[in-house]
């Protein structure tokens, strides 16, 4: 109860929770911050946070930057007033764009993973979008072979799904 | 109990959905995360030592693919099963000449059209399921088709659909019914509706378009009378565009479509009369023929677009009526065939004011006669009422025979400024053409400032006067054209330039050449000197 009345004084921003990683590496950040992250709102509201939040599943190179995303990007849900806090559009922009430009496939994909776990939505939209960026204008192979994709069509399975969608070959 | 005791007990149930999610937080039962969206999946056969694209969740798969462009997401279906049945749940289905592999030409053969049809029919069933929110029917060149076939397709479609566009040839031979009843009987979900070439008959009180937000209705039979029932029972439309439609004599918008902000009527031949009480309405366009516009004096309304070409005389209105019909216009385009001279004599009526315009674009198109033609001068109006306007832009299309140059004529200047009007001595005034750009209430300073203008008289006096130098050019074989382009140089670089403000774009269309400017000063001196 104790506990949960702290809770309730809270403007939102003071207490600090722990992020713990697959890897046991402990991130200490605000709950303003956290709360990004639907699940951990969640949490944060049903109070099962005071031992720090195991995330099993999330490697702690790809929960950094979680972090990082996360710590730029808590202006964001607050902006409505403290517009003084919140990172400028313009900067948000460059540093969501170094962030997923330079990761490879792999790390690219476990933040996708984590993003979708964490139920971070704005992360998430933007790793799938770097994703579907650097699959247009690509043919099935090229695509296959950009992302290490295994063709596990049979060969009629193949050639009816190009015939259906011969359209799309046409250029 | 307390509040806290309370919340508790509310917080229950969010918390018995939120379980398995928890479960997987702490550890205890999520063994693999990358699966935990993979209902249908066959188990972790697949899952080899490195992430790759086509192992990621289903649920996120299908938002990558449906961030694609349509094209390349049917390429990424080709790729691998995964991403076959991310196809499958794309969000939109189309149906074209292009979708459907026609030839160039989209002829459709008579013994092919079964099988468009069926192609059409497996792709439906491939997509069940709720998936697909925008269905676009894009078959103007599918002249054979039954209005049974596309009830069949649109019935099939409904469930979770937003958006529909329903193209047929434009022939009109199947005089297709738009089955309003089946799709708005119990207001179904779609927000926007694009139908061209058919019929649009929504029965009165059986039809709800409660979520419609845009309509767009092109060759479209609609009479005015079912044209008022639509918009009766479209409350929550916003954008609405009409064109083509040439059974509507009358179109009227009642105050209750308060979200109407865009609307757009193209060319409906019949129509006499636009009267919209929407009180939101900012954007307005209008192509064909000049027609009593009444748009409820619309406070909102601060983009107008109004094109009556290949008719002639808009601007005349335009200076009358838009004032009242749009007090608060910040952008105004207007275009017309031609703006010949009905306005003369030339009376400073003390018309409305554009106190909002900040932005300005006229154009006239097509040949004409300049002998006849349009007296620019009126063109000073619209500046002189528009005193925060940035830019204006004047297109005039030149004639074919010659290019004119840009030529201020100062007698008009100053008849304009003064009381008295002797217009029969207005000649040729202001030409501006399409690669002029920039000039704004800064022109309008200064060509009406006393002392610019009295200078520009009295070189235009010395100099300007084309009789007295008609024997140089005899003499010195110069073309008109070249002494035209010489005194309008000569004039904005004397007149007009250094009154520019440096914020303002001037370009001069016609520049002569080096050579002609230091030959034809040395006569503009010798002519001076006498």
């Amino acid at each position: 109860m104790a506990a949960a009345a702290a809770e309730a004084t809270i403007d939102g921003g003071g207490k600090m929770i722990i992020l713990i990683s697959a890897d046991g590496k402990r991130f200490e950040v605000t709950e303003a911050v956290a709360s990004q992250s639907q699940l951990i709102s969640n949490m944060i509201e049903d109070d099962c946070t005071e031992n720090g939040v195991r995330l099993p599943n999330v490697d702690g190179d790809i929960l950094t930057m979680v972090v990082d995303y996360c710590n730029m990007h808590a202006g964001d849900a607050a902006a409505d007033g403290d517009t003084t806090k919140a990172s400028s559009t313009e900067e948000l922009k460059k540093f969501d764009a170094e962030l997923v430009q330079a990761l490879e496939n792999p790390v690219l994909f476990k933040l996708i993973l984590a993003a979708n776990f964490l139920n971070i939505k704005s992360l998430l939209d933007m790793t799938c979008q770097r994703v579907a960026d650097m699959m247009s204008g690509k043919t099935p192979e090229q695509m296959r072979e950009t992302f290490s994709i295994e063709n596990d069509f049979t060969p009629e399975e193949e050639a009816a799904i190009r015939q259906e969608n011969a359209w799309a070959f046409d250029d | 109990m307390g509040m806290l005791g309370l919340a508790r007990i509310m917080s229950m149930k969010r918390r018995r959905r939120r379980r398995r999610r928890r479960i997987q937080a702490d550890g205890s039962s999520a063994s693999d995360m990358g699966r935990k969206d993979s209902r249908s999946r066959s188990g972790n056969a697949k899952r080899g030592p490195h992430l790759t694209l086509d192992r990621l969740p289903q649920d996120v798969l299908h938002q990558i693919i449906a961030l694609l462009p349509m094209q390349d997401a049917a390429r990424a279906a080709c790729a691998s099963r995964e991403l076959l049945r991310s196809w499958r749940h794309y969000p939109e289905l189309k149906f074209s000449a292009k979708t459907l592999s026609m030839d160039g030409q989209h002829n459709c053969i008579q013994g092919q059209m079964d099988s468009y049809i069926k192609r059409i029919d497996i792709a439906l069933q491939n997509h069940t399921g709720g998936w697909v929110k925008r269905f676009r029917f894009e078959l103007q060149f599918f002249h054979e088709l039954s209005a049974h076939h596309i009830n069949h397709w649109l019935d099939a479609d409904i469930p979770g659909i937003e958006e529909l566009t329903l193209e047929l040839p434009r022939d009109d031979k199947m005089k297709y019914r738009f089955p309003c009843k089946l799709l708005f009987e119990k207001g179904c979900s779609i927000q926007s509706l694009c139908l061209y070439s058919c019929a649009f008959r929504p029965d009165l009180g059986a039809c709800s378009f409660r979520n419609l937000k845009r309509a767009y209705f092109s060759l479209v039979h609609i009479t005015t009378e079912e044209l008022w029932t639509f918009l009766y029972n479209s409350l929550s439309l916003e954008h609405l565009e009409l064109g083509f439609c040439h059974e509507i004599d009358c179109l009227k918008i009642p105050c209750t479509l308060q979200l109407l902000n865009f609307l757009r009527v193209r060319r409906c031949n019949l129509l006499q009369l636009i009267m919209s009480d929407a009180p939101n309405l900012s954007t307005f366009y209008y192509e064909r023929p000049l027609i009593q516009l009444s748009l409820g004096d619309s406070l909102q309304l601060k983009h107008v677009n109004i094109s009556i070409y290949p008719w002639f005389n808009l601007f005349e209105y335009a200076r009358k009526e838009l004032p009242t019909v749009a007090p608060n216009v910040e952008t105004l385009f207007l275009m017309s065939a031609n703006e010949v001279g009905y306005f003369y004599p030339l009376i400073v009526q003390p018309h409305g004011r554009f106190l909002h315009l900040k932005y300005l674009e006229l154009a006239i198109v097509g040949p004409r006669d300049y002998g006849f033609g349009y007296q620019y001068a009126y063109l000073v109006t619209f500046l002189r009422a528009s005193p925060v306007l940035e830019t204006f832009i004047l297109h005039v299309e030149e004639s074919a025979k010659e290019p004119y140059p840009l030529v201020f004529n100062p007698k008009y200047l100053k008849i304009h400024l003064s009381p008295e009007h002797s217009h029969q001595s207005i000649k040729h005034c202001l030409t501006l053409d399409n690669r002029i750009r920039g000039f704004g209430k800064d022109l309008v300073a200064c060509i009406t400032q006393d002392t610019g203008t009295r200078d520009y008289q009295e070189w235009w006096n010395n100099f300007g006067v084309k009789e007295r130098i008609l024997h140089f050019f005899r003499r010195e074989f110069y073309p008109k054209s070249d002494w035209e382009a010489y005194c309008s140089y000569v004039a904005i670089r004397k007149y007009i330039i250094e009154r520019v403000p440096s914020s303002v774009e001037l370009k001069i269309p016609v520049v002569p050449s080096d050579e002609i400017i230091s030959r034809l000063s040395k006569v503009e001196s010798e002519l001076l000197k006498d």
